[in-house]
């Protein structure tokens, strides 16, 4: 029954990591040049260009072939060759979401298991169980041709008889039942753990004794275990906690590719209530061919009464809010992806997240606004600004309905400094020319 | 002689795009307001249906189509809570044929290139509208021939005295203020509407009451690929293009033209792909 | 000028048939379906006949 603002919208990481995960099947673009600090600056750096250079397990090309991986992506170049190197190096690596870190390190951990010894040789460790698993998938994926290697989750809810010897070469899991298996239970030996690997580590110093915990598991790993960490950004408490986890490391750093405005071509409607924003929607979808559109609304209720009248409308719509369950979202998500809606109508509950390459029109059916009802800027670049990835030009549709909103406009263009133009929705033909 | 042939399917394209083009129809009405209204609201009731196609479910594919040939048959639909028909005006049904028709191709242009798997529920209620009225068929084809001339198959010359914007958008690129539209996105355009086509051609209605092949069948796919091995390649867009199209109607090419489709292939791998990795050896 | 019904493609974007029949083929189109190659440049644009699928 909840109607308030942003506030419940407002989402933990973890959540939107996972959510990123379940809804990107490419590579973020990023031309960024990767930073290099070597622990040995004077050992020759070696990137790869191709996968072939890196000489892998034939099945191992394979997997990563099937997966549609052409060549290593940007922070890939760099980090393979050396996780891959002889004698193992430690690695920090940090880089946006999509930019192919998952990938990168399930590669490493394949490469570096012997099949032959039934034990388990490589960790790593999530911040939760969802994302566990789809680091999981992941393996299996580039493993799909190699299927001595075992995989097996350290996750709640798996319970394993007192006694157990894992005989799988790779646990995946959370921190938390990691430790459980290795020190409690000695499910397994840490001692003969070649690969460690902590995934998300920004997302994991979120959790209360993620970090006590993931450090108590690399206490017990030998001297000479590969230890790698993984982080979407670096502010100082996780580099802190990276430097712990990691002794010794080779630091690599790719900057986010920052957003613009540049290639989108903003609008706003003039309407004097919601009923006209409606009606101005019904005829830009009668203009013009939108693959697939997002619509935010300020508030739960207006985003469910739209969502009706469209499908009223027949249209597919999918509608996303706050009081949903991550796998719910996830769910819905997911489904708009595969095309079976083609219109997304959320609060704000999703604005940072989604890359759904699909969405070429961005509808702020409520314009973006902070708890205080001044322009949140950062969330309308967020929402609507690309990165040039693909390519792709954008359009986004504001909805101005009175005075107040008008101003709120305003001020967003006086912040880009960038026009954006009036539309009249009344009449098709203006419509259909913004979109040639 | 092969160039007079493709010249002539362009020209009698051509034609059939004047027959049907928007601007004659459009001549026809006066600017009066109410003729406008009644304008948009047929566009809407015409373009509406096609764009909320989707592969959800089969009954809501149904029940678009049927929305759809009502309205080109001349039935009242609703809309936004109002009845339309194109009984309304004279001119009113060619227009809608032709606003239903740029639609489905624009929805390959859009829909397809980002999202692959739409195109087999759009080719598949194309291909019925088609077969119910054919001249809603005949004016995909231009539509989709002007935005996509490897469609024709064709790779359009540069025309002295023509500008390279105007070169450009010949090609299928879009071209505006910002520049040209870069390769990726214009090969992803492309894929999607050579999709929508091989699409086409393999599909009929499933519940249509016509026997036989689809209105507009595979020996259209025979001859789009028996062209385009004809021709000399060029550079990205005809990979591109042989591998979308290969990858949606490949295998209905093979069930129907058997070892004749094999010959195709092998001369494909062993004469066409060698030529063309050379002609494109330059651009590593 | 209606082409035959069985004229393998017709320009005007209503369907032919799937199959061409023998009588409407060139020599030169004959003899590329009866061969057990066809040349580059030269596949017939008609689909082959229905007699003709297995070589
Ligand atoms: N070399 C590559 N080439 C193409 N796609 C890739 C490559 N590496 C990863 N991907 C894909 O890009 C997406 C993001 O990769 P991922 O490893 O999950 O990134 P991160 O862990 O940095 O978020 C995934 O869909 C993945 O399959």
């Amino acid at each position: 029954t909840g109607d308030k603002s942003t506030e419940d919208d407002k989402d933990d990481r973890a959540a939107q990591s996972l959510l990123n995960k379940l809804i990107r099947s490419n590579l973020v673009k990023n031309t960024n040049q990767v930073e290099v600090l070597q622990k040995d600056p004077n050992s020759p750096l070696y990137s790869v260009r191709t996968f072939e250079e890196l000489r892998l397990k034939p099945q191992l090309l394979q997997g990563v072939y099937s997966m549609g991986f052409n060549r290593p992506s940007k922070i890939q170049e760099t980090a393979l060759p050396m996780m891959l190197a002889e004698p193992p190096q430690n690695l920090i690596a940090q880089s946006q979401s999509g930019t192919g870190k998952t990938a990168a390190f399930v590669l490493a951990m394949l490469s570096h298991v012997d099949p032959s010894r039934k034990y388990p040789q490589c960790l790593c460790v999530s911040p939760t169980y969802e994302l566990a698993l789809q680091t999981g998938k992941v393996i299996e994926q580039m493993g799909q041709y190699y299927s001595e290697v075992k995989l097996v989750y350290a996750i709640r809810g798996n319970k394993l008889p007192r006694g157990t010897k894992l005989q799988e070469q790779i646990v995946i899991g959370t921190p938390g039942t990691m430790l459980d298996w290795c020190g409690k239970f000695k499910f397994f030996d840490p001692k003969k753990i070649l690969v460690f690997v902590l995934d998300e580590a920004d997302v994991m110093i979120d959790t209360q004794g993620h970090q006590d915990q993931s450090i108590r598991i690399q206490r017990m790993l030998p001297q000479s275990c590969q230890m790698l960490l993984f982080s979407a950004t670096f502010e100082e408490s996780v580099w802190n906690f990276a430097k712990r986890i990691v002794p010794d490391p080779n630091i690599i750093k790719l900057k986010r590719e920052e957003e613009t405005l540049d290639t989108i071509k903003q609008y706003y409607v003039l309407c004097n209530s919601r009923e006209e924003k409606f009606k101005a929607l019904c005829n830009i979808y009668g203009a013009i061919t939108i693959a697939q559109a997002m619509i935010f609304c300020h508030t739960r209720k207006t985003a469910g009464w739209l969502a009706g009248e469209l499908s009223r409308e027949g249209h597919q719509v999918a509608l996303l809010s706050g009081e949903m369950q991550v796998e719910q979202r996830a769910a819905v998500i997911e489904r708009f992806r595969e095309g079976k809606e083609k219109v997304l109508v959320t609060t704000n509950v999703c604005a940072r997240g989604i890359d759904v390459e699909q969405v070429s029109v961005v509808i702020n059916f409520d314009l973006p606004v902070d708890k205080d009802g001044n322009p949140d800027n950062e969330t309308y670049l967020h929402r609507i600004g690309r990165t040039g990835r693909f390519g792709k030009r954008g359009l986004a549709i504001n909805m101005v309905d009175s005075k107040m909103s008008m101003n709120i406009l305003n001020k967003i263009q006086e912040h880009f400094n960038k026009k954006i133009e009036r539309l009249d929705t009344d009449d098709l033909d203006e419509i259909e020319k913004i979109a040639s | 002689k092969k160039g007079g042939r493709i010249a002539s399917i362009q020209d009698c394209h051509r034609k059939l795009f004047k027959r049907w083009t928007f601007d004659r129809i459009h001549e026809k009405y006066s600017s009066r307001h109410t003729t406008k209204k009644l304008k948009q609201e047929l566009q809407k009731a015409a373009t509406i249906p096609v764009s909320q196609i989707s592969s959800n479910s089969g009954s809501q594919v149904k029940e678009l189509f049927d929305k759809i040939d009502q309205f080109l048959s001349g039935q009242p639909v609703m809309l936004e809570g109002k009845s339309v028909s194109t009984s309304m005006h004279p001119q009113a049904q060619n227009f809608a044929f032709y606003k239903v028709a740029e639609k489905f191709v624009k929805q390959g242009e859009e829909e397809v290139a980002s999202h692959f798997e739409a195109a087999f529920p759009i080719a598949m209620v194309a291909s019925g509208i088609w077969e119910q009225h054919p001249q809603v068929g005949e004016l995909i084809l231009a539509h989709l021939h002007k935005k996509c001339p490897y469609a024709v198959p064709h790779y359009p010359a540069m025309k002295d005295g023509s500008t390279v914007e105007d070169y450009q958008r010949l090609l299928g690129y879009r071209v505006d203020s910002s520049g040209v539209e870069d390769q990726n996105s214009f090969l992803k355009k492309m894929s999607g509407m050579i999709r929508l086509y091989a699409a086409i051609i393999q599909q009929k209605w499933p519940f249509s009451s016509k026997q036989g092949p689809p209105p507009h069948a595979l020996n259209h796919g025979w001859r789009w690929l028996a062209q385009m091995l004809n021709m000399e390649p060029v550079s990205d867009i005809t990979s591109t293009l042989l591998f979308e199209f290969l990858e949606v109607c490949g295998n209905a090419l093979m069930s129907q033209y058997r070892d004749q489709f094999w010959k195709l292939i092998r001369l494909l791998k062993e004469e066409y792909l060698p030529r063309y990795l050379q002609s494109t050896s330059h651009l590593k | 000028s209606a082409p035959s019904p069985a004229a393998g493609s017709s320009a005007n974007g209503t369907s032919g048939s799937l199959f061409s029949l023998e009588s409407s083929l060139t020599p030169e189109e004959l003899n590329q379906f009866k061969s057990k190659t066809f040349s580059l440049g030269q596949i017939p644009l008609k689909p082959p006949p229905s007699n003709m699928l297995v070589v």
